[in-house]
């Protein structure tokens, strides 16, 4: 096992004590439910990656540091393996099962994302893993859940955003309907089941002294995340479905995404104050006293029949100024304007690196990242402390200080492919 | 009757929208009592959309919650929240530093009424810093944490006409004050959380954020191609605007899928032979797989491809979802009463408007499923709240009522 390099001013200030006590969660997601277990990880829980002797499947997805294509060297495993250790078992052998159970007996959380029915096959299914343990509590993320007629259905990331009508809803009107990018379906679920196995874990210890078995669908949690716009209940009134808008707004104007010097800069103009600053500012930038008519005053709706023309006077005005002008102006002037970021940018934004959001985490094999902070800020809550780890990095601290097996033992277990 | 996780825990929700009301329905679907407080001396727009079933949006945010009407720029008013503050375990709010303050609510005092008080500050673009207190919509927000820059074609960005980090937000809110509840069981102490929208986005970035410091790799603007996969993509099926997704992530997927096409010679071509051949002529082989998609159905579409093991699934529309027997099977959606709003009126007095579905939380509980039901109308609660749980005579409800502190 490589030595991990402890380096000055590399190691970042402790967690504050307490905020999640040392829950122990044994982590067999994939990519489907890596994020619950570093949200977790990130909150102060012990969480144990446990994975096949070759390593997670995740450890071999792309991209790779360098484009190096190496077990420690996915961005991907990178990113959502923060705050987390590692050991290897091989549960499709009867000696691997045997251990986990023996692990189990310690653990408080079994998070899984495995395809529904093959825990219940190796004998590691919820009501056999509660009885060695009835203080368990085990969290399954899944593309469509454990019950139902689409339960045994493979899913990727767009075929779990395609099934949830969000894609429905993403691209320009008369085109195909498009993915975002970023495999945005990986979080909501995992969102969702950090939520669930918290609520379950506060309910064991303030109440019942018992686990339970949480059931998250990823489609379900993604069709959540665009309720906004009550699809059935469209269909229902209307016979009709939602589509596509593309980037400017089909019901406020002007809203939307606007070319400007340098890019891109995106505005909402909601109320009817925010119209009469926007246009007398529009007036100062281009001369152009069209803009500031009366036909084209009032609040959200009432600009829509003379959409196109007020859109062309925006255009002709973020055209003269560039994004960040446009932007803090703007916000000066208390109208909803947003930058268009790029990853470099983001990494790059004054609002963010004064806030500490960059956390720089070192890694003994691809060195030093900024990894994101998290969404929560509070004194009792700290930033991430530690980068991904590496396969089988705690295997001795878990198999020989825990369940007491000698080196010796380790030797066999690996040399017969248990570990 | 089955049990609740958080039981015994009291919420005070005071915002408006969408992130913050979002948080607070997964807190009473798992058993909290939640007390929504707001005022009808201001309109909130949301009720009076969308058009085709003004007042249907509100099920997406109320169900379960208690509700009353206070009006905390009265000095009275803010008395009375402060009790209801001093009788919760958790206050989570989303409005401004400059309102609150003016109103005598500044976070501090707040903390000072209850010592181990859990209290949530949701911000837009963060409280402090550079762009601290500035505006934001959930809808533009998506572009600020980058998203949009991460799909889309080479002409337009990926954008979605939604709140995009909105629900984010909503989540880490959630799971900020269950994990500050665990905490305060252990330690009896209270905390001060911020979650602002901004971040809670550029979370969902992801592998790009490492993508770029390492490799300087800026994310391409790919439609639905996979860097990695190929076939990826959604392929034109019979009928109008209707899209069948499929996803080919190894050889022995790529094997299945050409023998569900029936194995044409094009399948053959040493363009397509490896995966990394695959990715190269994505393009093309897209053409290809459509010529075959576009003469059928697309529920066939997707049942012959999962049938034979390779990943696909409909581009879904809200007949589709309305229709699912998989989402009836999980009685995802359920059928409940919304209002219209009429703000001339008490909440009390709105009529029915009709019944639609909403969702169900999408986390299955064994022991403490998640609870649905029907929201309550504004200021329903408002003699349980006033008068039991704060002790206030009948007569001085009418009295607070009438003044219009109860408003």
């Amino acid at each position: 096992m490589p030595e991990k390099k402890k380096e000055e001013g590399l190691v970042p200030k402790a967690r504050p004590e307490g905020f999640l006590p040392k829950y122990r969660v044994l982590d067999l997601a994939d990519e489907k439910g890596a994020y619950c277990g570093k949200l977790l990880g990130d909150l102060g829980a012990e969480v144990i990656k446990v994975e096949p002797p070759c390593g997670d499947k995740t450890r071999f997805r792309g991209p790779f540091f360098k484009n190096e294509v190496h077990s420690e060297k996915s961005l991907f495993f990178l990113y959502f393996n923060t705050d987390k250790g590692s050991i290897t078992l091989n549960l499709e052998v009867s000696a691997g099962q045997e251990i986990f159970k023996k692990l189990v007996k310690k653990a408080d959380v079994v998070l899984e994302s495995f395809p529904v029915g093959h825990l219940a096959k190796l004998g590691l299914d919820y009501p056999r893993l509660k009885k060695v343990n009835p203080k368990l509590v085990m969290t399954s993320i899944t593309p469509y859940g454990q019950k139902g007629p689409l339960s045994g259905y493979k899913a990727e990331d767009i075929n779990i955003f395609a099934m949830s009508g969000y894609m429905q809803l993403v691209g320009e009107p008369d085109q195909a309907p498009l993915v975002l990018g970023g495999e945005q379906t990986f979080y909501p679920g995992s969102q969702y089941g950090a939520v669930g196995t918290m609520a379950a874990l506060y309910h064991r210890d303030a109440v019942s002294k018992k686990g339970q078995y949480v059931d998250v669908s990823m489609q379900e949690a993604m069709i959540s995340y665009w309720q906004e716009q009550t699809p059935v209940t469209m269909w229902q009134k209307t016979k009709e479905n939602n589509t596509r808008v593309g980037a400017m707004d089909a019901m406020v104007t002007p809203c939307g995404l606007y070319p400007c010097k340098d890019g891109w800069i995106s505005l909402c103009v909601v109320t009817p104050q925010e119209w009469d600053t926007l246009s007398q500012w529009i007036y100062e930038v281009t001369g152009n006293p069209e803009v500031l008519k009366d036909e084209y005053k009032g609040g959200l709706i009432s600009r829509m029949p003379v959409r196109d023309m007020v859109n062309v006077l925006v255009m002709e005005f973020t055209d003269k100024l560039t994004g960040r002008e446009i932007f803090l102006e703007g916000q000066k002037r208390k109208i909803v304007v947003m930058p268009v970021n790029d990853v470099p940018s983001l990494l790059s934004d004054t609002q963010l690196n004064s806030r500490n959001f960059w956390v720089t985490l070192n890694h003994p094999v691809v060195g030093k990242l900024k990894y994101p902070k998290g969404a929560l800020y509070s004194d009792a809550i700290g930033a991430p402390v530690k980068a991904a780890p590496l396969l089988g990095e705690d295997n001795e601290r878990i198999y020989c200080g825990e369940l007491k097996y000698s080196k010796e033992d380790l030797a066999v277990l690996r040399t017969t492919g248990v570990i | 009757m089955a049990k609740k996780a958080l039981e015994g825990v009291r919420v005070i929700e005071f915002g408006l929208y969408i992130a913050l009301p979002l948080a607070t329905r997964m807190l009473a679907a798992l058993g909290a009592e939640v007390i929504k407080v707001e005022t009808l001396t201001s309109l909130d727009m949301s009720w009076f959309g969308p058009m085709y079933a003004p007042g249907c949006l509100q099920l997406e945010y109320r169900p379960l919650k208690r509700n009353v009407t206070l009006d905390i720029r009265q000095p009275r008013g803010k008395e009375i929240m402060e009790e209801l503050i001093k009788k919760s375990d958790i206050y989570m709010t989303n409005l401004g530093e400059g309102f609150l303050t003016k109103f005598g609510l500044d976070f501090k005092h707040v903390q000072s009424l209850k010592k181990d008080l859990i209290i949530l500050w949701q911000t837009g673009l963060g409280s402090v810093g550079p762009y601290g207190g500035f505006k934001a919509y959930g809808r533009l927000m998506q572009h600020a944490c980058a998203i949009s820059t991460l799909g889309g074609t080479p002409d337009n960005l990926g954008v979605a006409n939604i709140s995009f980090s909105d629900y984010h937000t909503s989540m880490f809110n959630a799971l900020a004050v269950i994990s500050a509840l665990e905490r305060r069981r252990r330690t009896g102490k209270g905390c001060f959380i911020e979650c602002p929208i901004y971040e809670s986005g550029v979370v969902a970035v992801g592998p790009a954020l490492l993508d770029y410091q390492a490799n300087k790799v800026v994310p391409e603007r790919r439609e639905n191609r996979h860097r990695f996969y190929a076939p990826h993509g959604a392929y034109p099926c019979q009928g109008a605007d209707r899209w069948c997704t499929i996803a080919v992530t190894n050889e022995d997927e790529w094997k299945a899928f050409c023998k569900v096409i029936g194995n044409p010679a094009w399948t053959k071509s040493p363009k397509f032979a490896i995966a990394a051949d695959r990715v190269k002529n994505a393009k093309e082989l897209d053409k290809l797989i459509g010529k075959w998609t576009s003469k059928r159905n697309v529920y066939e579409v997707m049942r012959k491809m999962q049938n034979a093991g390779v990943p696909a699934g409909i581009v879904a529309k809200g007949e589709d979802l309305d229709k699912s027997l998989h989402l009836k099977s999980h009685q995802f959606y359920y059928e409940t009463e919304f209002y219209s709003a009429d703000f001339e009126k008490p909440g009390m007095e709105w009529p029915v408007a009709g019944k639609t579905v909403t969702w169900k939380e999408p986390v299955y509980l064994s022991e403490t499923p998640c609870m649905f039901g029907p929201m309550h109308k504004v200021g329903q609660d408002n003699d349980y709240v006033y008068g039991k749980l704060l002790g206030m005579s009948k007569a001085e409800i009418k009295k607070l009522t009438e003044e219009s502190v109860f408003k």
